[in-house]
């Protein structure tokens, strides 16, 4: 009785077997449908570069006319900008002469678009860095976005 | 008697084997279903272009949105849109969706759930409508 279990057993186990050469066809299948579909559309439409474009417009404006290192000062209100730049997003400003720094959304953007391969890859976010000179003093800007579209 | 013994096991071993044997089948066919679903899936979000036209059309609305001021009325060139929408079969109002709260634009021109799209200037589509005549999209942000 105990023989015909362990036999039993060891039939189940090469149904198992069986079943990896399969799975490895299907795998392979899948990841050559995969790769001929997004080589011949490509990655699509990136919308990132753009998207920095005009937050830097935005931000420039509103950098003449605020000053972002007073307190209690309401970049969202002051600005005209809502809470999806806070997801996405990196705006940050320094003030060169007295260090203060102020910033809205993912302040490790800063990093990732510092390292010199990131403007080539599709998996970093999409910066714009820039000086300005305001009644503030010089202020180094860094704004950054890495939506993706939704479904 | 023997031989009756004999061939009521093959039988009973026939019937095993071929239990196995469906068994297996049916492992096979349904994982082989789940990739032709997947396949299906993906090759039918790319036909007409349509996911490729949806993502176009959010992010140009958002950029439009981004761009404007309290008050503004804006007209944006549907053409490639309505074409695609039409190959779907989906009417031109079941096209665009503009949600406040989230500031968010999704257009969607196939099946699904389509595709959207944040903008970040904080203000709101009031009012929209699509012509099908001009092939426009209007739009009235607050």
């Amino acid at each position: 009785m105990s023989s015909l279990i362990v036999n039993r057993r060891a039939e189940q186990g090469g149904d198992v077997v069986y079943l990896i050469p399969f799975v490895f066809l299907m795998l392979v299948v899948s990841l050559g449908l995969w790769s001929g579909i997004y080589s011949f559309f490509g990655n699509g439409y990136d919308f990132r570069e753009a998207e920095t474009d005009l937050m830097a417009l935005s931000l420039q404006s509103c950098l003449e006319s605020h000053d972002f290192f007073v307190e209690g000062f309401d970049f969202y209100s002051s600005c005209g900008f809502n809470h999806n730049v806070d997801k996405e997003h990196l705006i940050y400003v320094k003030n060169s002469a007295s260090g203060e720094e102020f910033f809205i959304g993912v302040l490790d953007y800063l990093n990732q678009c510092s390292f010199v391969g990131s403007k080539k890859n599709v998996d970093f976010p999409k910066c714009k860095e820039f000086e300005l000179y305001t009644e503030q003093g010089g202020l180094q800007v860094v704004v950054g976005s890495n939506q993706n579209f939704k479904r | 008697m023997l031989v009756v013994e004999a061939m009521s096991v093959l039988v009973r071993n026939k019937k095993g084997v071929g239990g196995d044997l469906i068994r297996s089948y049916i492992l096979y066919l349904v994982l082989f279903l789940a990739l032709f679903t997947w396949a299906f899936y993906l090759i039918g979000s790319y036909q007409n272009n349509a996911a490729f036209w949806e993502k176009v059309y959010s992010s140009e609305i958002s950029r439009a949105i981004d761009l404007a001021n309290s008050g503004d009325e804006i007209k944006i060139d549907i053409s490639e849109a309505l074409k695609v929408a039409d190959k779907s079969r989906l009417i031109p109002e079941e096209i665009f969706f503009f949600d406040n709260s989230e500031g968010k634009v999704s257009v969607r021109l196939k099946n699904g759930k389509g595709t959207s799209f944040s903008y970040f200037n904080n203000l709101s589509v009031e009012n929209y409508s699509v012509s099908v005549i001009t092939e426009q999209l209007f739009l009235e942000v607050r």
